[in-house]
């Protein structure tokens, strides 16, 4: 029985409300503010608010029509996720096999690619552009959350219950259905709401793979933004687009349900064991043929186009990486860009691990789904939107960061900070009160307590964090193009110039840089999963 | 400590040593009389040679930092959105699709170069000098040279062509909508064939198999034959100057004939702007590097940089340019002031006419 | 000396959110030097019981004294008890020393200190060499050896334990039942350690409570309370069999109507016995059968040793023995 001990003295309430500071003032200056001024911006253009806007985003059956259709195949997408990437967990969380380290670490090398590189292999590979190619990219991207997130439980939970339901005579569909799931489900719903997220605010892929007649709200925020400057069109697509977010966070938030510390949990390693039966093995071997052609085929595209030169296979295009267009004056050579992308990720990093893990302690003692969905809301949040109301909000001193290189790092912290209080949330949450207990009666007052149980745990969590947060923002292209900002291109935009240009050079460069890119990002996870902290972390 | 966190540490102290490097050589580069450093704002394409621009600073004493802020319409709205506040000091990007908006929206402070008399009047839109033309391109339908010939089939001459069941499903263009090229095409079609037939000619095309795609780099480096690798369309919406870049930028051995060639009454012209931002407190300065922009120096180097041409009368081309790229004599041009009140709703009705 | 007076600990649970008493006015006393167990079954409140006098668990009425002072408003951190868990909280990111060596931490002994002594709690558990092993890797005997020096290191005045040795296997815990009690009187420490297993309790107390449904039903001297249990519930915890049978009754010398305590090796086969019954089961207990025998209706254990053991199904007759007989007490309400 686990009591709940709520913090009933105003000095933990003070303790909470100083720790809240840090992210929610974050979160204000560097979220709400600039959303609200450019919602501000379009809604109320001449200092009166107007929201025929918004009525016409629902009077226009055009209009309609987008916003149904990013909803829907949004909800396509993450049922097929879920369907192709469960079996994949399951193999991943079950089951030991030389290599599954390493499978594991290319398996999350997808989520962290810049879709326009993907878009290519996409395309390279001889996809029209379609709604098969969109579902399919989908897949392909968010495979990594099913895998982490649902697998990451899986591979605790004790397969003593599931024997015990087969030997009651349940069969193993039964088993699934009455046991598993139902064990499952916290994750189960993490894992769709964050692939929900991702495939409804999905811009680089619909534009892409989406070819003209497809459209998103977010690819019609864009061009309402950028193209014909129709802000109040713009801001009322984005309030849709948020409020629709927000409703999926606060469901969701609803049905995640208990922790994971109600249930028999037991070390990984003690769950995962080798394919025995011929059965195991054809699961196990299914299962890395679909990972290695669905996950695989695009990444070796890209890598083969990269070394694909007219003399041969060779480094040829790694070497041009290094001196096409290098008279330029936006030329930076690719170790410099490799450094931007280092140090933008590092800062940005340290944000976020500082922002989230403070969260994750507040929410821990507080209403930990307010805090949760509240820090969730930039996944859910047009780009654009947001790189442009970086614009328009902060620009007077001491906050004129508008050309600011520290935009980038923030942008990026942004997009990672979610990740990081769910990662050490939900280490904090299985932490066995016990330890606490103990503690206190060999002499360790509260402060003491926590120093001694709760930070070495959480910091260990943090360091698991912190190597997520790095790896997203290796990839992160969604706000850093939005933001003007001085010459220090990251890889993903160094890419994205460079097929911005025409000639067969160039192409091969973009193919190189995208495989730098994706050595970089694989040695990020290959280090998130040598440092899972303790038992119990999601993701 | 833990092992990551004593990477990560390690990491960000060997990046801080190395990033105090180059920052320290920058710095220690001569100054000259002022200290003043300039912002020009442009689009992700922009380009100019490291010593030419070198060459404005050892001459006015002036920096230039420049601010590459998205696409062309990206960045024009980026800084119509900070009016007031601007982000620079000169906005270089702004071309003839959408000049109407820039002048409407009033963020430019008028300025005439003495420079001005070498460009042509034709390329001086704006009669109050607002803006100033620094290069034009033209946007034409290019088609693959091997591809023609392989198939026995003769290259296209008009644009009527393209119509023709000949030419069936050979050509992508791009969704003017999300793209400059595929916007500067639709109005070509407008030019030609006026307000009242332009509809049914793209009613044609679409009959005739048109391939629509979002933007330029999938339109040319996927569909294009020519183009990066497995493309199926030997005719693509793209830029005059394509024969020249395709022989810059193709693996040796050179080739020499281009395997790009131009389609030349399809063309239709964009010019490009510089202008000086409005609330700029750099203004002197700003207006020497407008000047300097069509100079001889800048405008001689802007071809290789942006595969574009030069306003400057008399300006020398490179070498590959004469020898690989046409010469557009009779590109299609529409009034930006027509543009600027037309484009929102001929886009709507190409998309209607195109896509629905 | 701890002193625990009318001490009543509450929690609200249940469906209609009434309050339970967890603990029901309880008094105990633990003398300096004293080992003091809290015998009872599952439910009971003895654990409750300890992490109040832990201040773990607020008192919703009562008192602790310690040496005469008031524990009230005393946080946990300082009162200065050692507390061995039943599921030992080992706490996962410290070794083996780090472990034994916090509480020492905690009261600011320094490094070197500390390390000597943690060593030496150790040593005393028969642990030595083990300072530098996570404590995953250790077994579960070594775990709770563990715990007991950590609990130990510190000298705290006195050593609570909650079931110390109740996840270990049959053999581990009766050698280390020896052992504990050993070590506790060697060290001269008072110590308060509940269980549910009377074996543990009456080996290592000196003096013995059992606990049922939040009160203490008996306490005393370990012998005293097994020979002579005090109420129904007492005696049917320690084994004893509860009768009315007359004959029984007589035996005890008991005159009137009240129930009658009889242990089972207080039955003896005897074909001239007064009591008539039946073996209705029959369990082999290494050096003994236990027997359940029905007579008149009523199922009692018999203890028979030697070789003719009767069989299930067959007659047997009964003798009691009056010296394993009590009366008991009128005062339990079952």
């Amino acid at each position: 029985m686990d009591r709940h001990r709520a913090a009933v003295t105003g000095g933990a309430r003070v303790r909470t409300a100083l720790l809240l500071l840090v992210p929610v003032g974050f979160f204000g200056v560097f979220f709400a503010y600039p959303i609200g001024s450019i919602l501000g911006r379009g809604l109320a253009p001449g200092g009166s608010v107007d929201l025929t806007p918004l009525t016409h985003v629902f009077s226009d059956p055009g209009l309609r029509g987008i916003a149904w259709f990013t909803l829907w195949q949004a909800a396509v997408s993450t049922v097929l996720t879920l369907a192709v990437a469960l079996p994949g967990a399951y193999v991943l969380a079950r089951y030991e096999f030389p290599g599954k380290r390493i499978v594991r670490a290319l398996v999350t090398v997808p989520f962290v690619l810049p879709t326009v590189v993907v878009g290519s292999a996409f395309l390279a590979l001889g996809f029209q552009p379609s709604l098969g190619a969109i579902l399919l990219a989908h897949v392909f991207f968010n495979y990594a959350v099913v895998v982490r997130t649902v697998g990451g439980l899986w591979s605790h939970l004790d397969p003593h219950q599931e024997e015990a339901a087969r030997v009651l005579g349940a069969s193993r569909r039964r088993t699934w259905w009455s046991v598993t799931l139902p064990a499952l489900r916290p994750a189960l719903v993490a894992a769709a709401t964050i692939t929900f997220l991702f495939t409804f605010t999905s811009f680089g892929v619909i534009l892409v793979l989406g070819g003209p007649t497809r459209s998103t709200l977010e690819t019609e925020i864009y061009r309402q933004t950028t193209q014909t400057l129709n802000l109040p069109l713009a801001a009322a697509l984005s309030i849709v687009q948020l409020v629709a977010v927000v409703a999926l966070l606060v469901g969701t938030g609803r049905a995640e349900g208990r922790r994971a510390t109600a249930l028999g949990l037991r070390p990984s390693a003690e769950v995962a064991r080798r394919p025995r039966t011929a059965r195991d093995r054809a699961v196990v071997g299914a299962n890395l043929v679909v990972m290695a052609a669905l996950l695989g085929t695009p990444v070796a595209v890209l890598v083969a186009r990269s070394f694909d030169t007219p003399g041969g296979a060779g480094f040829g295009f790694y070497r041009a990486l290094g001196s096409v267009r290098a008279g330029s004056v936006l030329f930076v050579p690719p170790t410099d860009a490799i450094r931007n992308s280092l140090v933008y990720a590092l800062v940005a990093t340290a944000i976020a691990v500082t922002v989230g893990g403070l969260a994750a302690v507040a929410a821990a003692r507080t209403r930990r789904r307010v805090v949760d969905g509240l820090l969730s809301l930039p996944l859910g949040v047009s780009a654009v939107t947001l790189g442009f109301g970086f614009l328009i909000a902060l620009d007077t001193p001491p906050l004129d960061l508008r050309t600011s290189p520290w935009l980038v790092p923030i942008a990026q912290a942004l997009v990672a900070i979610p990740f990081v209080v769910r990662i050490v949330g939900s280490v904090l949450r299985s932490i066995d009160p016990r330890l606490r207990e103990a503690a206190a009666t060999l002499g360790a007052g509260p402060a003491r307590v926590w120093r001694e149980v709760d930070l070495p745990i959480v910091t260990r969590a943090a360091s698991v964090a912190a190597a997520f947060a790095f790896a997203i923002s290796l990839g992160e292209f969604g706000a850093t193009t939005f933001i003007a900002r001085p010459n220090h291109p990251t890889l993903p935009i160094m890419i994205f110039r460079l097929l911005g240009q025409p000639g067969a050079q160039n192409f091969g460069a973009a193919m190189a840089a995208s495989t730098i890119l994706m050595a970089l990002t694989l040695v990020a996870v290959l280090g998130i999963d040598r440092f899972r902290v303790g038992e119990l972390g999601t993701f | 400590m833990h092992r990551l966190a004593r990477l990560l540490v390690a990491l960000s102290v060997a990046v801080a040593v190395t990033a105090a490097v180059p920052g320290a050589g920058a710095s220690t580069r001569s100054r000259a009389k002022s200290d003043v450093t300039i912002t020009l704002v442009t689009h992700d394409s922009f380009s100019v040679s490291k010593h030419v621009l070198g060459d404005f600073t050892r001459q006015t004493g002036v920096k230039v930092k420049v601010l590459p802020a998205g696409d062309a319409g990206a960045a024009l709205n980026q800084v119509i959105l900070t009016k007031g506040a601007p982000i620079g000091d000169l906005l270089f990007g702004v071309d003839n699709t959408f000049l109407s908006r820039a002048l409407q929206a009033g963020i430019f402070e008028t300025y005439r170069s003495p420079r001005l008399s070498a460009v042509p009047a034709a390329y001086q839109l704006d009669p109050k000098h607002r803006v100033t033309p620094v290069d034009h391109g033209d946007v034409c339908v290019e088609y693959d040279k091997q591809w023609f010939a392989q198939h026995h089939v003769p290259v296209p001459t008009a644009l009527d062509d393209l119509t023709k069941p000949a030419y069936q499903d050979l050509l992508v263009a791009e969704n003017p909508a999300t793209s400059s090229p595929g916007l500067a095409f639709q109005l070509a079609t407008i030019a030609h064939f006026g307000t009242k037939q332009w509809r049914a000619y793209w009613s044609k095309l679409r009959a005739n198999g048109v391939e629509i795609v979002n933007d330029w780099n999938t339109a040319y480096e996927s569909s294009f034959t020519a183009g990066g690798g497995n493309g199926t369309k030997p005719l693509v919406v793209s830029y005059a100057s394509d024969p020249a870049a395709a022989v810059y930028y193709a693996n040796p051995p050179k080739p020499t004939v281009s395997p790009v060639g131009t389609l030349l009454s399809s063309c239709f012209r964009q010019i490009e702007f510089v202008g000086v931002l409005e609330g700029t407190s750099h203004a002197k300065e700003a207006r020497r590097l407008v000047d300097f922009m069509i100079e001889r120096e800048f405008q001689a180097d802007l071809p290789l940089q942006m595969f574009v041409y030069p306003v400057r009368d008399g300006t020398p081309l490179p070498a590959v340019f004469e020898k690989y790229a046409q010469v557009v004599a009779k590109p299609l041009t529409l009034s930006p002031t027509v543009i600027g009140a037309r484009r929102d709703r001929w886009i709507e009705q190409w998309t209607d006419t195109v896509l629905r | 000396m701890l002193e625990i007076e009318g001490v009543v600990v509450t929690y609200a649970a249940g469906r209609d959110g009434k309050a339970v008493r967890a603990v029901d006015g309880v008094d105990l006393t633990v003398a300096d030097g004293e080992i003091v167990c809290v015998l009872g079954p599952s439910g009971s409140g003895k654990s409750t019981l300890l992490r109040a006098v832990a201040g773990l668990e607020p008192l919703a009425a009562g008192r602790v004294r310690r040496d005469g002072v008031d524990l009230a408003g005393v946080p946990t951190h300082r009162r200065n008890l050692g507390l061995m868990f039943q599921d030992h909280a080992l706490f996962p990111h410290r070794d083996v020393l780090g472990n034994v060596a916090f509480g020492l931490r905690m009261h600011d002994v320094p490094k070197p200190e500390a390390t000597a002594r943690a060593r030496e709690a150790l040593a005393r558990v028969g642990l030595a060499g083990f300072e530098g092993r996570s404590v995953r890797s250790l077994s579960g005997g070594e775990q709770q050896r563990v715990a007991l020096a950590r609990a130990l290191a510190p000298e705290p005045g006195l050593l609570m334990l909650d079931e110390p040795l109740g996840s270990l296997d049959r053999a581990l815990r009766d050698r280390l039942v020896v052992e504990v009690r050993e070590l506790l009187v060697r060290l001269g420490m008072s110590a308060l350690f509940v269980t549910h297993d009377h074996d543990e309790a009456l080996a290592v107390a000196d003096r013995v409570a059992i606990m049922h449904a939040g009160r203490i039903e008996q306490q005393g001297p370990a012998i005293d309370v097994w020979r002579r249990p005090a109420t129904r519930f007492v005696a049917r915890f320690l084994g004893w069999n509860v009768t009315r049978l007359a004959a029984v009754a007589r035996a005890a010398g008991g005159a009137g109507a009240g129930p009658v305590a009889v242990r089972p090796d207080g039955l003896v086969p005897d074909p001239a016995g007064p009591l008539a019954g039946t073996v209705a089961a029959r369990t082999f207990r290494r050096d003994h059968f236990l027997l359940r025998v029905d007579v008149e209706g009523e199922p009692l254990d018999v203890t028979v040793r030697g070789d003719h053991v009767p069989a299930v199904g067959d007659p047997v007759r009964l003798t009691v023995d009056p010296a394993a007989t009590v009366v008991l007490g009128t005062l339990d309400a079952e």
